[in-house]
């Protein structure tokens, strides 16, 4: 089943999206506002299955749709003009996801070759990355050559699924994702400051303790300032020197060791604390139990590293692109589409269906087999 | 013979393309002369009352925003219903004059092509 009508147009305007440049959000809207309003005329006043379909179709084959704003039949270089935007999205992801390893790597580095004693493990991951996804091209491209069309506009084609790699990364945070950040932000800060949890901490690690409590405060205000202007210059920047800051943290955090010493335990009678060196524990494998712990350590501090510089790239490259379109600093931004978490946000035109075993029966009594996908 | 018919008509199909593609140009701007509108509403009255032009709903969209890049057009975003944002356009100071002389051409274009056709059908 293809989903609600909704879902439908969402799925074009994916397939949409992996042939146009990544700063193409408003086309996007522009084209989601039409394909909803022609559904919805067709429909005579109600989005249903097969108005949103007939829209789709209407508006065109999604390649063609996204390269008149491209120029159609243009070629840059050896590659088609529709493939330009989807080739460089990939390098652009591709170099930002080398960098951040990297950069995590660099930060990381050696305490991972000392516990794991792997040669050149971080360093091998973009190449083992690159390297993946090159195998997948060549496959994919092997497979859209045989592949027949017979799936409706909406649904990507194999080739496209490949192609689209990561063009979700550009939309802007979605407004439930913003608050979500708050609440989690201002929560976890909370729990660092209590007593009862700073006690399970080493003495050294407490002034850290302060310094990500306030960054978490500080990530919380980012979630704020998203929740209310959506996506702006500002908002990226923060996001930029915030990702920093965390990464500036990381690279003090990697030389001091594993700082939880004690946990809570229930004796049966009460909670009492007790320290991680004398629980009678076993840690399998070639390392001993306080490898292991510094091991995790380093994972823990490279995955931070690795993911605030990856908002970082992403960030900077919004920036350019808005600098770019001349939209200064800040404005009235823009939230990504959400995620559905409540119901009751949902269009009118998508409660108005009811869902049977045999197919879709709509409000206007129209009823459709659900098994479109597969005509 | 069959030939023949065929040449034509890829003539008429590249022919109409070109005329096509510019006169969509000048009917946008003729509509946002009227009143602010939106892109599907632009793409409705196209539909209405620009017909011969068929211009496909995908390729509308591409345009307006050539013509906003190009200063002819300005456009405002409303949200007053979140689920469809709308992106309103309107004619810039530059996109009335670009008008008027486009009006002008058009008008003296299709004038002496008539009285060229009228000669050639009297010939």
């Amino acid at each position: 089943m293809s989903g609600s009508p909704m879902n439908m147009i969402e799925k074009y305007l994916d397939r949409v999206r992996v042939y146009l440049p990544i700063n193409s959000e408003d086309a996007l809207i522009e084209i989601r506002t039409h394909l909803i309003e022609e559904a919805e005329t067709l429909g005579q006043g109600k989005m249903t299955h097969g108005s949103a379909m007939l829209a789709i179709e209407r508006f065109g084959d999604p390649k063609e749709a996204a390269n008149a704003y491209a120029g159609i039949g243009k070629r840059v270089g050896p590659l088609p003009a529709e493939y330009v935007q989807p080739a460089i999205r990939i390098v652009l992801l591709l170099v930002a996801l080398g960098a951040a390893f990297i950069i995590g790597s660099y930060v990381v580095g050696i305490s991972i070759f000392d516990v794991a004693g792997i040669t050149n493990f971080p360093f091998s991951i973009p190449v083992m990355v690159a390297l993946s996804l090159l195998y997948a091209a060549v496959i994919i491209a092997g497979l859209s050559a045989i592949e027949k069309r017979g799936a409706p506009p909406s649904e990507k084609t194999v080739l496209e699924s490949f192609l689209g790699l990561g063009s979700g990364v550009f939309k802007p945070k979605g407004r439930w994702d913003a608050a979500a950040e708050v609440v989690l932000g201002v929560f976890f800060a909370m729990v660092l400051l209590l007593s009862p949890i700073r006690l399970l901490f080493r003495g050294d690690f407490l002034l850290f303790m302060n310094v990500i409590a306030i960054l978490l405060l500080v990530d919380a205000l980012k979630g704020l300032l998203f929740f209310i202007a959506g996506e702006n210059n500002l908002n990226l920047l923060f996001e930029t020197v915030l990702g920093g800051a965390w990464v500036v943290l990381c690279m003090f955090l990697i030389n001091i060791q594993w700082p939880l010493e004690q946990v809570y335990l229930f004796d049966g009678a009460e909670w009492v604390l007790i320290r991680l060196v004398d629980l009678p524990i076993e840690i399998p494998g070639p390392f001993g139990g306080a490898e292991v712990l510094t091991l995790l350590w380093a994972i823990g501090v490279f995955i931070v590293v690795v993911t605030n510089m990856w908002s970082i790239l992403v960030s900077s490259m919004k920036i350019a692109m808005y600098l770019k379109e001349d939209k200064g600093l800040w404005w009235q931004g823009r939230w990504g589409p959400g995620r559905n978490r409540f119901p009751f946000f949902c269009r009118d035109s998508d409660r108005n269906q009811a869902y049977s075993d045999d197919g879709t029966t709509y409000s206007d009594g129209h009823k459709e087999s659900d098994n479109i996908d597969e005509t | 013979m069959e030939k023949s018919r065929k040449n034509a008509l890829e003539e008429i199909e590249r022919w109409s393309k070109e005329i096509k593609r510019g006169a969509a140009s000048l009917a946008i701007v003729a509509i946002l002369d009227e009143q602010t509108a939106y892109g599907y509403e632009i793409v409705k009255t196209l539909g209405e009352k620009a017909s011969f032009l068929q211009l496909e709903q995908g390729t509308v969209y591409p345009l307006l925003r050539r013509l906003e890049k190009r200063k002819l057009l300005e456009s405002e975003w409303n949200y007053d219903d979140p689920t469809k944002p709308k992106k309103y356009y309107k004619l810039t100071a530059d996109g009335k004059m670009a008008l008027q002389m486009m009006t002008e051409t058009w008008s003296v274009l299709s004038d002496e092509l008539r009285r060229l056709l009228e000669g050639a059908d009297s010939q």
